[in-house]
């Protein structure tokens, strides 16, 4: 059982990273981002699929996948976010389309969507504790979450352009009257949500030796889950529902059967939309409070 | 000639998913759950015909009852919440019934059939198959897709009367301004629910159509594409008035069927017409001016004109 929740830790600094990048989404312009998970896949099957190519090492993977999903992600904030804006729901069913178009151009390219193989440079290294087996690459995993969640914090809460971006996400009109131009931190979020949800995509292909079609959806599925788990007020927040649901899906596994992992993760976003006008504070809500 | 009415009972099925679609859409609420009910539906209706030796109509009828149960389940607690939270929580239901579909197994042993292939009724990851109504019961492709337009007819009709009366009215409010709405004494949870419900029961219908069109269904089926695919027809024919879905679904069921070069590059033509059509036409290709422009051919010039969209 232990065995298990540590290898959920593992998840929960995935999780933990998709939900900070829809936190950015979501928190600066106020829009769901559909094609995100879609985004963070493809950039990472194009890095494998070129590095792979090429014969080039890992740290090769990583650069290439930032290189496609940043301007990848810059093209879909501006058509669907600033291009259309004059109601939210089409936003959405522009990413939407971006996110279908996408997936399917992946499963038509000569890849023909096959998992693409990426290299783990830590393969089959292990910690030891006692009975406890720590992979070094699930522990790294972690570390990566909790080192860039904090990064986020420290940049959001010290940082000129992080205040800035807070003023805009808190009220456009207000930003605009400091003299911030909404635009821009529109352009800052954005960047940075995709490289935040590139390296989540990476190090997840990585501890899986590879990256599928599927990650895109999943991806996307459990962003929504954490986003609505930790709230949009507080990173921490957020990092603690990502571990918390990571854990609480492998412990639930194994308890329910693997079949049902996914179930847990559900269930607990259906139960708490459902507690939600009884719980107050936190969650969706309190961001919405404006 | 079988072949087209397969595509004739498809299209039919499509319309019913995207009339489920807009039935919420109306309200303004946008489920990309609608996977969830219809799968609901199919393995409902399925388990009837093949398990408990209903009769299709009733079969399907009940099939949309257990639609609308499922969508009453997630609609009560999430349609107080505002918009966004009642779609991720569709979102999250439909993943969650995929995942149930998935793994779920009962039914009884089948007396022919290969080794491992001797089971009626669902079983797991391997689907549900034989689902022979049709087969058995002597129905042709061609009176399937009858029996399917029968029912999308009466679906249409029902659109049809509704999108002329008091209801209409009320969830186009709702969807324009909440608030006001709740203003002049609109019960607008309750208005919401029921949309979504009866969402859920053409859904739920449309499902178990599907189910006995296929005679094989699996949890795969059920993915949230399938949600998306349904969205998608609303939104591109056009979520202001009953004709759009009905143009959507169909154009985009028969579309990529005639026209073979464009039918591989289907998904991906499918998406980029959603990104222009949000881009340049945004209520879609019929919207309700062209509606009324049309019907009322011979109204004076400058009673055409209305002061607001009423999207």
């Amino acid at each position: 059982m232990l065995q298990t929740a540590v290898e959920g830790l593992a998840y929960g600094g995935l999780y933990a990273l998709l939900g900070l990048g829809f936190f950015l989404t979501y928190g600066v312009l106020r829009r769901i981002d559909l094609a995100y998970g879609t985004v963070v896949m493809t950039s990472v099957y194009l890095g494998a699929m070129i590095a792979g190519g090429l014969g080039l090492p890992w740290p090769a993977v990583v650069v290439l996948t930032l290189v496609a999903g940043v301007p990848l992600s810059l093209l879909v904030a501006y058509i669907a976010f600033f291009l259309i804006r004059q109601d939210a729901r089409f936003s959405m069913a522009a990413t939407l389309g971006i996110w279908m178009a996408l997936e399917e151009l992946i499963l038509q390219s000569p890849g023909r969507g096959r998992g693409q193989p990426v290299s783990n440079p830590l393969q089959d290294m292990s910690l030891w504790l006692g009975e406890l087996q720590l992979r070094i690459d699930h522990l790294l995993i972690f570390g990566l979450g909790l080192v860039i969640a904090m990064l986020l914090v420290r940049f959001l809460s010290t940082s000129r352009n992080g205040l800035a971006i807070r003023v805009s996400a808190y009220d456009a009109d207000v930003a605009a009257l400091l003299g911030i131009s909404h635009r821009r931190m529109m352009i800052l979020a954005t960047v940075i949500a995709s490289a935040v949800g590139c390296i989540a995509g990476w190090s997840f292909a990585v501890a899986q030796s590879g990256i599928d079609l599927h990650f895109g959806m999943w991806a996307t599925v459990k962003g929504l889950v954490i986003l609505v788990l930790g709230g949009t007020q507080s990173i921490p927040l957020i990092v603690t529902a990502a571990v918390g649901l990571g854990i609480a899906e492998r412990v639930g596994s194994e308890l329910i059967g693997s079949g049902y992992r996914d179930l847990v993760g559900y269930g607990v976003i259906l139960l708490l939309l459902a507690a939600e006008p009884f719980l107050r504070s936190g969650g969706l809500r309190s961001g919405d409070r404006r | 000639m079988s072949y087209w009415f397969t595509i004739a009972a498809l299209t039919g099925i499509n319309v019913l998913l995207a009339y489920s679609v807009y039935a919420s859409f109306m309200s303004g609420q946008v489920s990309i759950g609608q996977a969830a009910f219809f799968g609901v539906g199919a393995y409902v209706g399925a388990s009837l015909t093949v398990l408990g030796g209903f009769d299709l109509i009733s079969a399907v009828l009940v099939a949309g009852f257990a639609g609308a149960a499922a969508s009453l389940f997630v609609g009560v607690p999430t349609l107080r919440l505002k918009g966004y939270h009642f779609t991720i929580a569709t979102v999250a239901f439909a993943e969650a019934v995929r995942v149930i579909l998935h793994n779920l197994k009962y039914g009884r042993p089948r007396s022919s059939g290969n080794v491992g292939d001797q089971w009626l009724g669902p079983d797991g990851a391997t689907g549900f198959r034989h689902i022979a109504y049709l087969n058995e019961n002597g129905i042709t492709t061609g009176q399937y897709a009858l029996i399917v337009w029968v029912i999308v007819v009466i679906v249409v009709i029902g659109f049809f009367l509704v999108e002329r009366s008091r209801i209409a009215r009320i969830l186009r409010t709702i969807e324009e301004d909440e608030v006001v709405a709740r203003a002049i004494g609109i019960p607008v949870a309750r208005y919401k629910v029921a949309a979504f419900v009866c969402g859920g029961f053409i859904a739920g219908m449309s499902g178990a159509l599907y189910a006995h069109l296929l005679t094989f269904i699996s949890g795969g089926d059920f993915i949230i594409h399938l949600s998306t695919i349904a969205l998608a027809y609303v939104v591109i024919g056009g979520g202001q008035t009953m004709w759009g879905p009905l143009l959507g679904a169909i154009l985009f069921t028969v579309l990529p069927e005639t026209l073979r070069p464009i039918k591989d590059f289907r998904i991906e033509l499918f998406g980029l017409l959603i990104i222009l059509v949000m881009l340049f036409r945004p209520t879609g290709m019929i919207s309700a001016a062209a509606v009324r422009r049309w019907s009322t051919p011979w109204a004076p010039k400058a009673q055409r004109k209305r002061p607001t969209e009423a999207f």
